[in-house]
């Protein structure tokens, strides 16, 4: 049985919708600046939904004083596309839905915080009503009539990336006839110092595997993605299938990953042995490409190590939307779908100059590539959780 | 959906924390829940691993995740305004943060997943656990189940009245270690070392047999039967504890049920 893949919805800072993204992608058009609504300190760019709130809100027809978090407003926009997109009659199948969050409600935990902490008494309670992971999962559900199986996953940057391979293993298991798959994770100040404690935040434009790295760009977004098993609508166009997936863990360090890649390499190997690619290439690898010194130099280790001095084509589009992590997984599937789709591989922007630590050099220029078949997709987590995906376009 | 429970461990204050964690740095690090999570873990498999079954993959569920730490950083972060700010909280914020550090600890590369969907966190993780074996994936996964409740959550429910509807929240740290019915027998030992917490089932040569079912909601009339509460989002998971318990002072079989599924223990042969 194969996992084929019918609906793709995205927002992210480069784009709302799979249109806007495809468009932003083949322009060059990344979505990093300094924020107009995350209210920080710290003035380092950020790929933020360029939608406050209400905006938000009101694109999905909810009433203006309704309390939800930002991550949850996101997911439903992008699952709401993806359903539409698949043209499943949700309401007739044994459909479920599993979503990767990585903080899911902190923005508004934030906000009541900021009062409770002063008076205990204190602090909207409706703002940390949607702090834990299931919140957004939940109202995406409900939103979009999903009422099958429903479930998070958190586990940190590579939530969504393990969502989606947890709905292929339930298609396959027999468990579920068609799933939405991806995640969603809002922009917060939790995350932006988060990442700036951990020193690893660039306050200039990200520059994954290049020589002046300094770290990553956060980024917000959520996708989704309509797996359905192929013999659900046999004569149904979709967008490819899913044919590889790995879970493997690099057992290192709690944040940092290992120098050789193990976890990585683990991943990657697995998938495509599951696959049925162990002598194949990928033609493209989507990485996960954080623009960390520590990240780029151990996954492209991880890649050397598994096909020498011929790795394939690679590039981070974490260079477009930032790291947008519960929901980079996801956010990079349906970029992955949308190089499939138009035979076309992304650059890494700001992409000047190979390292010692990072030798091989990633795609800089947009580039056509005839008969592209698979791509591979990385996504890493902290706890030392590594995926790898892999789609294409043949069963 | 069936498989076999080895092994089992609840947060006891007797598990000896220094030699399950033996790296003082990240002993000192690791913040009391996270602590206990791991070592809780750590111990669980390591009891499985003198009957001869090796853990190679780990799920766990969480409904709230490392709570201490989430507000300690976002304390920290607003009261400095945004300043100077230590990393260890936000590092070991993640909920798969006890999934990642038994890895770490065990050196386990295998699959490692967090399951965080409120009630359904532990069944959903428990779903995946034996989805894992019927894969033939994993050997022996490392199932866990780990919620703390701090001054703010506990707080924060009474504010909001869950208390009174559900009870007085719980913390909850159980780990289990769930194996494939078919998995092979002979590298189990014939004496075991039970007098460490009584951690592995008893006697040796038979282990307890978890059927899952969902949709089952009727009662069965001929065992005991369990309803798992709701004072905590991993209350299933006590219950598990609770029904092996049962069984290890006699009964023959005990059931498990929620509204949507029912979990049948029994001893297997």
């Amino acid at each position: 049985m194969s996992v084929k893949v019918t609906g793709l919805g995205i927002v992210s800072s480069i784009g709302l919708g799979v249109q806007e993204h495809e468009d932003a992608l083949r322009h060059g058009q990344h979505g990093l600046k300094l924020p107009m609504f995350l209210n920080s300190i710290h003035k380092v760019p950020v790929g933020e939904v360029p939608y406050d709130l209400s905006d938000l809100k009101e694109m999905l027809g909810l009433r203006k004083n309704k309390t939800v978090t930002r991550t949850a407003l996101l997911g439903m926009i992008a699952a709401r596309e993806a359903v539409r997109d698949s043209k499943l009659d949700v309401e007739e199948q044994r459909i479920g839905i599993i979503s990767g969050t990585s903080v899911g409600g902190m923005d508004l935990t934030s906000v009541f915080y900021k009062d409770y902490m002063v008076n205990s008494l204190c602090g909207r309670i409706s703002n940390v009503v949607g702090h834990d992971c299931f919140d957004s999962t939940y109202r995406i559900a409900q939103d979009s009539r999903l009422s099958g199986y429903s479930t998070t996953i958190s586990t940190a940057c590579s939530s969504a990336a393990n969502a989606i391979m947890t709905g292929c293993r339930m298609i396959e298991a027999g468990i579920l006839d068609c799933v939405v798959v991806g995640g969603t994770d809002a922009l917060s100040l939790f995350t932006l110092n988060g990442f700036k404690s951990l020193m690893i935040l660039d306050d200039e434009l990200c520059r994954p595997f290049d020589k002046s790295r300094k770290g990553l760009n956060l980024g917000e977004g959520a996708a989704y993605l309509m797996l359905e098993r192929d013999t659900l609508r046999a004569g149904h166009e979709g967008y490819g299938y899913v044919k590889g997936w790995a879970n493997s863990n690099d057992a290192f360090h709690q944040t940092a990953s290992s120098d050789n890649g193990e976890g990585a390499f683990r991943a990657m190997s697995k998938a495509l042995t599951r696959a049925g690619m162990i002598d194949i290439r990928p033609d493209y690898i989507n990485a996960h490409g954080t623009g960390t010194p520590n990240n780029d130099s151990s996954e492209v280790k991880a890649m050397e190590r598994l096909w020498g001095d011929s790795i394939p084509m690679f590039s981070s589009t974490k260079s477009y939307t930032g790291h947008t992590l519960g929901a980079a997984g996801a956010i990079e599937a349906v970029i992955s779908f949308l190089s499939l789709k138009n035979s076309l591989i992304w650059p890494s922007l700001r992409f000047n100059q190979s390292d010692n630590d990072v030798r091989s050099a990633p795609e800089s220029i947009l580039k056509a590539q005839k008969g592209l078949k698979n791509v591979m997709s990385n996504s890493f987590g902290f706890g030392g959780n590594c995926t790898s995906l892999i789609f294409s376009i043949d069963k | 959906m069936r498989c076999l429970i080895t092994t089992y461990q609840v947060w006891s204050e007797e598990l000896d924390v220094k030699s399950l964690i033996p790296d003082s740095n990240i002993r000192r690090r690791l913040s009391p829940f996270v602590k206990r999570g791991v070592a809780t873990g750590l111990q669980a498999a390591n009891s499985a691993e003198r009957v001869g079954v090796f853990v190679d993959s780990i799920v766990t569920a969480t409904g709230l995740g490392c709570l201490e730490d989430s507000e300690k950083f976002l304390k920290n972060y607003l009261v400095s305004e945004e300043q100077l700010l230590n990393p260890t909280p936000f590092i070991q914020s993640t909920h798969n943060t006890i999934g990642g550090q038994i890895a770490l600890g065990k050196k386990l590369h295998g699959y490692n997943l967090t399951f965080s969907h409120r009630n359904d966190s532990f069944i959903n993780a428990l779903m995946d656990a034996l989805l894992l074996l019927s894969e033939n994936e994993s050997n022996a996964v490392l199932l866990g189940a780990v919620d703390e409740v701090t001054a703010t959550s506990g707080h924060l429910l009474h504010r909001l009245g869950w208390d009174k509807v559900f009870g007085e929240p719980k913390d909850v740290c159980a780990f289990f270690v769930l194996t494939s019915v078919d998995s092979p027998d002979e590298n189990r030992s014939d004496s075991l070392d039970i007098s460490n917490d009584g951690l592995v089932m008893q006697p040796s040569h038979t282990r307890v047999l978890l059927e899952f079912n969902c949709n089952d909601i009727s009662t069965p009339t001929d065992c005991l039967t369990i309803t798992a509460d709701k004072s905590s989002f991993l209350s299933i998971a006590d219950s598990l504890i609770s029904a092996i318990l049962l069984l290890e002072q006699g009964e023959e079989s005990v059931k498990v049920i929620d509204n949507k599924f029912s979990i049948l223990l029994k001893w297997h042969s």
